[in-house]
């Protein structure tokens, strides 16, 4: 298995999501990783790119990197020069209120049901967002 | 690749991957429609938040016009979508 780390820059719009998940296919193909877990992967993902491109006024790309850490995947968005905001504040929030009916918070729920962990760091006008996995899917031997 | 047919008498199929980038194009596809509808999903491989506000706004409109809309054919990942949302217990999921 390897342990190589991929990271890459994508433009701050929607439209590059097919770009992400082809980036993600990428990934788990080096790691051997195959099956249902993709599922998760490219969820969790779009919801934390979309948040970070319609939430920070940013102008810069965002740069997503994947890696491996125990078995388990590793995601990280960093998006420069732009003003602290923390998903994962709004996170507990959406949970304590959740409504079914309401849109506020659904993504940003989604993200906290399929991860172990999800965390928010801010350091020289960067934001990092990172969420661990479980990969849920096949691993080749 | 997100598909939408919209047949005779409400039946709507739904097929590929409803993501944030296809939400605007299923919403126009789907703005139309009002009585009751049935989506079938057996091809619907992938939703996120922004798929399922589309189908929400769809479920709004239909319930209040007084008819229902049924979702068919889930795969059991999409559900887990539904269910993580709490939307397995406002939307029929059959």
């Amino acid at each position: 298995m390897s342990v190589k780390a991929w990271t890459r820059r994508f433009p701050r719009d929607i439209d590059a999501l097919d770009s992400i998940f082809t980036f993600v296919r990428g990934y788990l193909e080096q790691e051997g990783l195959k099956g249902d877990g993709a599922f998760e992967v490219d969820l969790v993902l779009e919801e934390l790119f979309t948040n970070l491109v319609r939430h920070n006024r940013g102008h810069q790309d965002i740069e997503i990197g994947m890696s491996r850490a125990n078995g388990d995947l590793v995601l990280t968005l960093r998006d420069f020069e732009v003003d602290p905001f923390d998903p994962t504040q709004v996170a507990r929030q959406a949970l304590e209120m959740q409504n079914e009916l309401s849109p506020g918070g659904r993504g940003i729920i989604l993200v906290l049901r399929m991860t172990k962990e999800f965390r928010y760091e801010y350091h020289d006008r960067t934001s990092t967002l990172t969420a661990r996995l479980e990969w849920r899917g096949e691993q080749e031997a | 690749m997100f598909d939408i047919h919209i047949g005779d008498d409400g039946q709507v199929k739904l097929s590929g991957r409803l993501d944030a980038s296809q939400a605007e194009h299923a919403q126009k596809a789907l703005r139309d429609l009002s009585g009751p509808v049935t989506a079938d999903c057996t091809e619907l491989d992938y939703v996120s938040s922004a798929g399922i506000t589309v189908i929400l706004e769809l479920h709004k409109r239909v319930t209040g016009s007084g008819h229902e809309l049924r979702l068919v054919g889930m795969n059991p990942r999409v559900r887990t979508v539904f269910v993580y949302t709490g939307l397995d217990k406002v939307l029929k999921i059959v």
